[in-house]
């Protein structure tokens, strides 16, 4: 595992990236879409560059996508530095498979489903190990001293009011990881990324009924695990 | 609707996901019911709560990290298949070199192995035909006489004559069937019988009264004078190198040696059907040569026709030849065939009947009509000699 460190300084978000063309790409049929619709697809034009091996474009890429594929397998996984390595061998296997992409969705949404299939590939390596060390598997998140969240400290922020924060953010963190990793998903991709149900459908390969449902199920069950951890909301 | 079931529709009230008619009743019923209410109140905060919830960042050098890899990836040396496969990083995969190689090898063999080729073939063709024309005893392998052209038996290398007396076959088929004949007097016989057509009918070997052409490169009897001395011209005559495929004379002859005998010895198991692969081997010699004068006894056409079948042919031809010696008669060729022998015999005409008789004694004789009016004072007879099954 790599030692990644996270920081509290704010990372320059990536810088707008061109327009390369607005290149239409064929999107796939969905079952209640219309069948010849057309996605617009601001990565279509570095994703060609990249099926002709154009690495510098694939660079691009992941300028545009890393913070938020990075913060998707944070919250499925609960740690930084086991999000840092998932969200990086998602890349390589976006590289590696890019030849095949064809366009039928966004290279987003199917960077996503990649990122979320590593995430399940290494929670599940994760449970295994566990269980062979036979130590008792630790909650999907860490709890207080793992994680520091990345947010502005403000300085009328005391010392005191900081911590109380991050302990409510972690007793947060924990409830989502108590959550079933079906509606974790979901919950994820829909509550704080803001996916829609469209594109959550298309990454997780699920119609968008299948999807609304297990959101709905994921609001009840994190409601009555806040309402359990923080008394009150 | 009740509290529980309302409590289920909430969630989807927070995307206004409802129907018109079911979210009217979750209206109403929130206008009445606090707890729900209160239920809804709680899901809007979780969703704030978990919104709210800080994003991180990446790592400091986390895109040169993962472009790094990638970078690596993309000029990742190939593994040794996809060197053995594109070694030239063409797209020449080695399967197209193999198969060039192969091509190349199977033409070179073809070609080092064409006049052996060409050997068997003519060879196994007219035995094949025989297939039809096997031999009886009633009807000893000769062929039609008007069928076979008529082609001298002196079929000898040096001379023109013998370049193209082997069925059209070129120079070096002719002497690629002597060689082995040379080298191996046992089999000598069965191999210059091939070349050597008789006018008209099958090609007799100078067995009893000719040598061998291992012999005649020694000192040539006088039966076949004027062969020994061709053989031996010829063998001057042909420049050193002029093998097959400018190879040296004795390789190609050595090579032959050890594919052609081989060859006979196949159809030496076929008993007697050689005589008939005989015959029409002489059909293929189709190609005329002058010096006929030097076998004309040995291949004109016998006076009487006999058929003689014993156990043993070999020892059959060993009494019969006894037996000629004791009627002043001789063997003017002798062929032999593997499973039988087929010799031409010259005898008075008034010892005919008494040879018969003594042939009698040793096998089981079938006499035919003479073919032809015996001529004065000696008569020529045929007698093949076959194994008595």
């Amino acid at each position: 595992m790599l030692g990644w460190h996270r920081t509290d300084s704010l990372q320059e978000s990536p810088a707008p990236y061109p327009l390369t063309g607005g290149n239409i790409l064929p999107e796939r049929p969905e079952p209640a879409a219309a069948q010849n619709r057309t996605v617009e697809d601001d990565d279509a034009g570095p994703v060609a560059r990249c099926r002709r091996g154009d690495t510098e474009a694939f660079a691009l890429l992941v300028r545009r996508h890393q913070k938020r594929m990075l913060n998707i397998a944070y919250r499925m996984i609960g740690d930084y530095d086991e999000a840092c390595d998932v969200v990086q061998e998602a890349f390589l296997s976006a590289w590696r498979a890019i030849g095949g992409f064809r366009g039928e969705a966004r290279f987003s949404t199917c960077l996503c489903g990649i990122v979320l299939n590593q995430t399940r590939s290494h929670l599940s390596q994760r449970a295994v190990r566990f269980r062979r060390e036979g130590a008792p598997l630790p909650g999907v998140v860490k709890s207080a001293g793992g994680f520091i969240a990345n947010e502005p400290c403000s300085s009328e922020e005391s010392a005191v009011e900081r911590i109380e924060r991050r302990e409510r953010e972690a007793k947060v963190r924990e409830c989502i990881g108590s959550l079933d990793g079906e509606q974790r998903e979901v919950l994820v991709l829909r509550d704080i990324q803001g996916f829609s149900y469209e594109e959550i459908g298309a990454m997780l390969k699920l119609p968008e009924g299948t999807v609304k449902s297990r959101l709905f199920r994921a609001r009840s069950a994190l409601k009555e695990g806040l309402l359990r951890v923080l008394g009150d909301l | 609707m009740t509290c529980g079931e309302i409590e289920k529709l909430l969630p989807a009230c927070l995307d206004d996901l409802l129907p018109r008619k079911e979210r009217e009743g979750v209206e109403g019923h929130l206008a009445s019911c606090a707890a729900c209410r209160l239920a809804l109140n709680h899901l809007r905060k979780a969703r704030e709560i978990v919104r709210d919830l800080g994003e991180v960042d990446p790592p400091p050098f986390f895109e040169q990290r993962i472009m790094s890899r990638i970078r690596e990836e993309a000029v990742k040396k190939p593994g040794i298949l996809w060197k053995f496969f594109h070694p030239l990083h063409i797209k020449i995969p080695i399967q197209a070199l193999a198969a060039v190689c192969i091509v190349v090898l199977a033409l070179q063999v073809y070609r080092a192995g064409e006049p052996e080729m060409k050997a068997v073939a003519n060879l196994s063709l007219p035995t094949a035909e025989s297939e039809k024309g096997r031999i009886e005893a009633e009807s000893p392998p000769v062929p039609e006489a008007a069928a076979i052209p008529q082609a001298p038996a002196a079929s000898l290398p040096g001379t023109p004559a013998a370049r193209g007396a082997v069925g059209g076959l070129p120079e070096k088929d002719g002497q690629r069937i002597a060689s082995p004949s040379a080298e191996r007097g046992g089999k000598a016989d069965r191999m210059a019988d091939t070349p050597k057509p008789t006018g008209e009918g099958f090609a007799p070997v100078v067995k009893s009264g000719i040598p061998s052409l291992a012999e005649r490169k020694g000192a040539a009897p006088s039966a076949v004078k004027s062969e020994a001395p061709a053989m031996a011209a010829q063998e001057g005559e042909t420049p050193a190198g002029t093998g097959v495929m400018g190879k040296p004379r004795e390789t190609v002859a050595s090579r032959e040696t050890d594919t052609i005998p081989e060859a006979l010895l196949i159809r030496q198991k076929r008993g007697e059907r050689e005589v008939g692969a005989v015959a029409d081997r002489a059909k293929m010699a189709a190609a005329p040569a002058p010096s006929r004068e030097t076998t004309q006894e040995a291949i004109r056409e016998p006076d009487i026709d006999w058929s003689l079948r014993a156990g043993d042919p070999a020892a059959a031809v060993g009494e019969i030849e006894e037996a000629l010696n004791g009627f002043g008669g001789r063997i003017i060729t002798r062929l032999h065939s593997g499973g039988g022998e087929i010799l031409m015999v010259e005898i008075t005409a008034e010892r005919v009947a008494p040879f018969l008789d003594r042939l009698a004694a040793v096998g089981e004789v079938h006499a035919k009509e003479p073919s032809r009016a015996a001529t004065e004072g000696k008569r020529t007879l045929r007698i093949t000699v076959v194994r008595n099954r």
